[in-house]
């Protein structure tokens, strides 16, 4: 039987991973050998797209052209956009499914829906687990965070399908963490999975026993990750810079400055302080933010894990002194505050053997092996994370499968019409835990065709059934004709079933077709970085250049400029590795000047530290 | 109960999810017996281990994760019927629901003639009532009235956990032989009686303590 792989296809990173014998692996991208892959994706001008580091590095200078974390809108609509969504990405008018606008930087602009980019992040992973093993990966279970609910799933799913994997499985990504971490091993276990990730914050209850995985409850917030933590530090660092309002930041600015936080939060997980350089438009500066003023600055949004932490205690009938293993996923619990209440919380230390970041896609590893049959000895059961239930008179949400119900669930109930010789019965499925329709989400409208009759006397039973991947199937019966319906399903934020075949048939090109076409497109980025930072350096520290010099940086950065045009990609290494050469003197009189400049404005003290 | 056929086999056989002769996976409809399906005794005093121990052996033996790769009839039965389990341990495993569910099974409807609120209960919810009330009404100056709330709200657990009790012991000791087929025979009414009477308390309970917890939170 063919490998099945396992797939965390996360908000800012994804990852593919395989069983190698009884242990399972990521496999890294074979050539940088890096196990991580960026979800991003990047228009090229030529109309293809490019996935990965380089896309995230695109994304920099060419943010029109980019989308980062595009699993935030998987299965959403354009309602549930937000002012900051709607800044930094041009969002489709159509109605029905969301879809984004990359422009290509050529005059031209391409369309496309959540899956469809998510489905350019898996087929990336696809390539990459072939190319590794040397066989065809046709299957995968693919992990989705604990709360997605029906759309979101669905969503994930079509990506798989786009992308030309058949998605066997959907896994909680908390459920995965504990699967590879062997837990479901124990004779009987309670286990909190703490999973803060970039972008998305979850929690899961487990009750592990003999072999068995059940998610008592989960709870999570999908506007809460490290970025925010991000965002503290870019607020930290303005103010240390004396940037006032802090909205006065450009987009280039804005854009330097997270990837400064971004770094400065590495630091201050091993470090008291961390000390960042800013290549900003009116120049370099340096900034410097201790642990202290971040965790002070961050406390609120550790507090509201924590909230999370209690509401899922308090759904799974569990007080925090009952959990015996808590785990911890996701980049960001590397924050040693985060780490700290954490313990402090549970009243234990955390699990934190395995690399955070790639736990959950070896969990999903685990989870194939079930699938395929190879580990008979373990099985996963798992709950729906939301309410299901439909829209009955007076727009009131009428549940009828709990949350946190074990799944597979079914639940039947029969429905009239309230007018003459009516032709249908239209139903509203919703997913949520508000007592009116309005406040909860939107999954699909059915319309069930019925023998027309006098008002009342019609039944329709309809059973709603909740496969093993938290996905909604509906059927109808009319109960007196004793007749099975079919039923016309309107998804509110999905793709039907026509949309998706035509996806399939024009299905976007992605870059590099080959391992030089991709060396190119690489290249051609990193040419594109270096060409756009010595411009500015030379635009902002003229003072700190001679004639001669200039001239040289000059020449070389024309020659790099045309070899940028051609396919021969080493020649635009060895042309990137010229220029910096040519401006490394000039590039060192900067620092200099710049770190002249940072002491001369701290106080003696601070120099003596 | 009727019988069911094999689908693969042709075995004519009490309801079950896997055929008792070759073992293949049976679509069985949702509104099975919960306690046959589970292979428990048709008695509402349950043994929770033995419940869970039944549960646990049957979803390794008919998860989705099983039939990945059979038939795509095979895939859809084993969905049905884990479905069918899942419901079944869910509503017995809780003695209040599985109450409800011994109700109904015996043809009775909690609705249905009750005028069972005893004095008791019904000036207990009017008094927690009128204490919500004027809680809304005192926006601001209530820290004093969501003390006083939060202390009924123990007390109403306390209240709750001691019907439950009592429920737990009135389904264990009930009359043996008093199936959904048979009709009640006089220990049997009396017993449905209470039944019924300690389920409509339960509900009442469970309602006011609904409405205190969203009071205190908002």
């Amino acid at each position: 039987m063919a490998r099945i792989a396992g797939i965390d296809l996360g908000t800012t990173n994804s990852l593919i991973a395989v069983m190698r014998g009884d242990r399972p692996e990521i496999l890294p991208d074979p050539q940088s050998g890096a196990p991580l892959l960026p979800s991003a994706v990047s228009l090229l001008p030529d109309g293809t797209f490019l996935v990965g580091e380089a896309a995230r590095r695109r994304a920099a200078l060419h943010a029109k052209s980019s989308i980062l974390s595009v699993k935030r809108f998987m299965g959403v609509g354009v309602e549930h956009l937000d002012a900051g969504d709607r800044q930094q990405y041009r969002f489709a008018d159509a109605a029905g499914a969301l879809a984004v606008v990359l422009e290509d930087g050529a005059g031209g602009e391409q369309t496309l829906t959540p899956p469809e980019v998510s489905s350019l992040v898996l087929r990336e992973l696809k390539r990459r687990a072939e190319r590794a093993l040397g066989e065809e990966i046709g299957r995968a279970v693919v992990t989705v965070p604990a709360y997605f609910n029906d759309s979101q799933r669905q969503a994930t799913r079509d990506a798989g399908r786009l992308a030309g994997l058949d998605v066997l499985r959907l896994v909680n990504e908390p459920t995965a963490a504990a699967l590879a971490y062997g837990l479901d091993k124990q004779e009987e276990a309670l286990v909190a999975v703490f999973d803060l990730g970039g972008g998305t914050f979850d929690v899961s209850i487990l009750q592990l026993r003999a072999g068995l995985s059940e998610v008592l409850a989960t709870g999570g917030d999908t506007r809460l990750g490290g970025d925010d933590f991000d965002r503290r530090i870019v607020a930290l660092l303005q103010a240390d810079l004396g940037i006032d309002p802090p909205t006065g930041s450009s987009q280039d600015d804005m854009a330097i400055l997270l990837d400064a936080a971004e770094r400065a939060k590495r630091e201050l997980s091993v470090s008291d302080e961390a000390r960042v350089e800013l290549s900003l438009t009116e120049g370099t500066k340096y900034a410097t933010v201790r642990r202290e003023a971040f965790e002070t600055a961050t406390a609120d949004l550790v507090e509201r894990t924590l909230a999370r932490c209690r509401q899922a205690l308090k759904d799974a009938g569990k007080r925090a002194a009952d959990i015996d293993h808590v785990i911890l996923v996701g980049g960001a619990t590397r924050i040693p505050a985060v780490r700290r209440q954490v313990e402090a919380f549970f009243g234990k230390a955390p699990h934190a053997d395995i690399d955070p970041e790639a736990v959950v896609a070896l969990g999903a590893a685990v989870q194939a092996s079930i699938l395929s049959g190879s580990a008979t000895d373990m099985l996963l059961l798992d709950v729906v994370p939301l309410s299901l239930g439909i829209e009955t008179m007076g727009a009131v949400f009428t549940r009828l499968i709990e949350r946190n119900t074990t799944i597979p669930a079914a639940a039947r109930e029969q429905f009239t019409t309230a007018v003459d010789d009516q032709t249908h019965v239209e139903l509203h499925v919703l997913q949520g835990e508000r007592e009116l329709a309005k406040d909860c989400r939107s999954l699909a409208r059915f319309r069930i065709p019925i023998e027309p009759a006098t008002a009342g006397l019609p039944r329709v039973e309809v059973t709603f059934l909740i496969d093993a991947n938290g996905i909604l199937s509906v059927a109808a019966r009319d109960v007196r004709t004793n007749r099975e319906h079919s039923i016309e399903v309107k998804p509110s934020y999905g793709l039907t079933e026509e949309q998706i075949e035509n996806m399939l048939e024009e299905s976007f090109d992605l870059a590099e077709e080959d391992f030089a076409q991709r060396q190119l497109l690489e290249a051609r980025v990193e040419a594109e970085s270096i060409l756009h930072a010595t411009a500015k350096a030379e635009r902002l520290h003229e003072q700190h250049l001679n004639a001669e010099e200039r001239a040289a940086i000059e020449r070389a950065a024309g020659e790099l400029r045309a070899a940028s045009g051609g396919s021969d990609h080493n020649r635009i290494r060895d042309l990137v590795e010229v220029l910096n050469e040519a401006s490394r003197p000039f590039a060192q009189r900067i620092m200099d000047a710049s770190i002249k400049t940072a002491l001369e404005n701290k106080s003696a003290y601070e120099i003596a530290r | 109960m009727g019988s069911i056929r094999c689908r693969s086999c042709g075995k004519v056989q009490p309801p079950a999810f896997l055929c008792s002769q070759c073992q293949s996976i049976q679509p069985l409809p949702q509104d099975a017996d919960y306690f046959t399906v589970l292979g428990l005794p048709a008695h509402p005093g349950i043994d929770a281990a033995e419940l869970d121990r039944r549960y646990y052996e049957l979803s390794r033996k008919l998860h989705p994760d099983r039939y990945q790769t059979g038939s795509a009839e095979e895939q859809r039965a084993s969905v049905q019927a884990t479905a069918l389990l899942n419901a079944a341990h869910k509503t017995l495993r809780e003695v209040e629901s599985r109450g409800r569910y011994w109700l109904s099974r015996s043809g009775e409807d909690l609705a249905r003639d009750n005028n069972l609120v005893p004095a008791w209960l019904a000036a207990y919810v009017f008094d927690v009532q009128e204490k919500l009330s004027e809680l809304r009404g005192a926006n601001g100056a209530a820290a004093q009235l969501r003390s006083g709330l939060a202390e009924t709200q123990r007390e109403l657990a306390e209240r709750r956990a001691h019907e439950r009790r009592a429920l737990d012991e009135l389904l264990r000791g009930w009359p043996a032989g008093d199936g959904a087929n048979d009709l009640p025979d006089e220990r049997g009414a009396v017993a449905l009686r209470e039944l019924k009477s300690v389920l409509s308390e339960l509900s009442y309970l469970g309602t006011l303590d609904r409405d205190l917890q969203n009071a205190l939170e908002d």
